[in-house]
């Protein structure tokens, strides 16, 4: 028996101090992420330009807790600039949506008529955010997912770009948290202050009240955008392999009007991206790249009247890398900026840099950009115009001159990391979803000089 | 992009303990990291699974203990790879403490895979049986077969090899 235990002993010691010879994993993080985000069949690549932003964005004092960490990357609580108890005190955790029912299709989802609770956001997790002006946004996400109730969908509003409010009862729950299975959505747009949808391959809702009650249509959109008094959605029965349809429709209308894209979509495709800027739109629909497949190309289509046409472009980026081999190139992300333009993101599929290319005739021509991002770098992208660029990798990168040269963003040593949303509203204001020291998407960074300093907004 | 946010917050996190877990599994760095990197990448398209466990490292933990048993039970994965090179020396090390884990880590090397990995689970994560035996999906008297026969080989290497012995493991 004493054997026993002191071979228990030996074991329990030799354990312990061999796991501390294990390697730290320095490095190995990075390429974990890469290597799970490379080949996303089933990922649905969301819009990537804020289409509706009715008001022009000229507050210049808006956001006011921002605004105070312009001198730095000071961590801003959201209700920073209101007096009172810290977010978590008043924060309320609203009855959660159930995620093993659904409504039908044509059911109205309401909320309670209670009064939406202030200082909302406490361990916030953005997933994603619209606004309708310099201060006037929603944000959809969770909080609290494993420490509180378990189901955790939070949908917060802002009036004043500083303090955010719990909308209650949002009407979706978050695709791919807690298991989702019903109402799984994972976009939010905007188009006035009272009109807005909730979206997800399989669920679509509507609000004309400024997001307190919702109304369910039919169907769902991998993509939804709005701008001009119209929406646009880009859906599909099943992601990887079934064709997308675009479908227009006024705004706060259930009238439906679907439009044909031109030519056969041929295969399996991973996503699609949809945006706009002016009457243009862009859908790019992603070729499926898992196991290795060859001819994972995109095909890109546009559209210069608000989505009632479309023309085929075929896939935009030059298939050579950087150093002008000849291979694959599927273009991985798209971004449209106010001077409407539009930029894809080119990622070889060999081990080469990323690189992107832009155009400013409505996708017809293309110039491409000199500069290497980075060995399947640049998980999102993000334009301000045809020559200001963004894209994200460890941190944010930035081009001024169209893609050419490259530079870090820092505020003071730190800048946005592990960006999962990049958007511009106007060719100076945009904002960036990324992630805290954790990594966890918490923080909201604003720029109003194009992407030159940045403040931030995090969700403690 | 939630699993996105996800994933990457829990590979950030977490990391650091996987590869424990996977070092004490396949002995090797390299092997340990390939391990990781293996399950997580497996793991991310169904990443919902995960953030819908209740404890999500124990999720993974275990995504990581099959997958290790899996890639062994491949013929070309029957080598054992270690980092020390196993050597001789000519007589015990003055830290007998030092030498007598050693001896215990080569050896738990050369135990069959689910012996090895029940006896990490047991005696590095303190697991229960009955968590143990949801990980190498067993039943729970196997789980206690399985970590009886480890301890009762490790030992009788120890007695065979005799504190006498000249011939340790470093």
């Amino acid at each position: 028996m004493s054997e026993h235990r002191d071979i228990e002993e030996a074991l329990r010691a030799s354990l312990a101090e061999h796991a501390r010879q294990a390697p730290t994993g320095a490095g190995l993080v990075d390429d974990i992420v890469a290597a799970a985000a490379r080949p996303r069949p089933t990922d649905i690549r969301r819009a990537r330009q804020w289409g509706t932003w009715t008001l022009p964005l000229i507050a210049a004092g808006a956001v006011a807790a921002v605004a105070v960490a312009l001198v730095g990357v000071t961590q801003l609580h959201h209700s920073a600039n209101k007096p009172g108890p810290p977010a978590g005190v008043t924060h309320s955790v609203l009855p959660p949506n159930p995620v093993t029912t659904g409504p039908s299709p044509t059911s109205v989802a309401t909320t309670n008529a209670g009064p939406p609770s202030p200082n909302g956001g406490k361990n916030f997790m953005v997933t994603d955010v619209s606004f309708v002006g310099d201060t006037h946004g929603w944000a959809l996400g969770t909080a609290n997912c494993f420490t509180g109730l378990g189901v955790c969908t939070e949908l917060l509003r802002t009036t004043d770009g500083a303090s955010w409010h719990v909308l209650t009862n949002p009407p979706v729950n978050i695709t791919q948290v807690n298991g989702c299975t019903s109402r799984c959505a994972q976009g939010i747009r905007f188009a006035t202050d009272q009109i807005g949808y909730a979206f997800g391959q399989n669920v679509f809702f509507m609000t004309t009240d400024g997001g307190a009650h919702w109304v369910q249509q039919p169907g769902g959109a991998a993509a939804l955008e709005t701008l001009d008094g119209n929406v646009i959605r880009v859906s599909t029965t099943c992601s990887p392999g079934c064709p997308y349809t675009v479908q227009t429709a006024p705004i706060g209308t259930s009238t439906w009007t679907t439009v044909p894209l031109p030519g056969t979509q041929a295969g399996m495709n991973s996503g699609v991206a949809l945006v706009r800027t002016g009457q243009r739109a862009f859908i790019d629909v992603f070729g499926h790249v898992s196991g290795g497949a060859s001819d994972a190309r995109s095909v890109m289509y546009s559209s210069i009247d608000d989505g009632a046409s479309w023309s085929r472009r075929g896939e935009p980026c030059p298939q050579t890398t950087p150093s002008g081999a000849d291979t694959e190139v599927d273009s991985t992300e798209l971004a449209s900026a106010a001077d409407g333009s539009v930029t894809l993101l080119c990622t070889p599929r060999v081990l080469a840099d990323s690189f992107t290319i832009t155009s400013t005739d409505g996708g017809q021509t293309f110039v491409r950009g000199a500069g290497g991002i980075g060995a399947h770098g640049g998980a999102v992208l993000g334009a301000a115009s045809a020559s200001t660029l963004f894209v994200s990798s460890d941190v944010l990168y930035r081009s001024t001159d169209g893609g050419a040269t490259w530079h870090r963003v820092q505020v003071n040593g730190v800048g946005p990391p592990n960006a999962t949303w990049i958007g511009f509203e106007t060719a100076s204001v945009g904002r960036v979803i990324a992630g805290d020291t954790n990594g966890r998407p918490h923080v909201i960074w604003t720029t109003r000089d194009a992407g030159r300093t940045w403040s931030a907004h995090i969700f403690q | 992009m939630q699993a996105d946010q996800g994933f990457a917050g829990f590979v950030r996190t977490n990391t650091a303990a996987l590869l424990r877990t996977a070092y004490l599994l396949t002995g090797n760095s390299s092997a340990a990291e390939e391990l990781v990197q293996d399950t997580l990448v497996r793991l991310y398209p169904k990443w919902h699974r995960v953030e819908a466990a209740d404890v999500q490292i124990a999720y993974v933990r275990r995504a990581l203990t099959n997958t290790f048993l899996n890639e062994r039970r491949r013929p070309s994965s029957r080598e054992l790879v270690v980092d020390v090179m196993p050597e001789f020396v000519d007589q015990r090390d003055v830290m007998q403490q030092v030498a007598d884990r050693d001896e215990v880590w080569s050896l738990l090397g050369e135990l069959p895979d689910r012996q090895r990995a029940a006896l990490v689970m047991r005696y590095f994560h303190d697991l229960p049986d009955a968590e143990i035996a949801e990980a190498l999906e067993c039943r729970v008297g196997t789980v206690r077969s399985l970590i009886s026969r480890g301890l009762a080989t490790l030992r009788e290497h120890q007695t065979r090899e005799g504190p006498d012995d000249q011939r340790r493991l470093a």
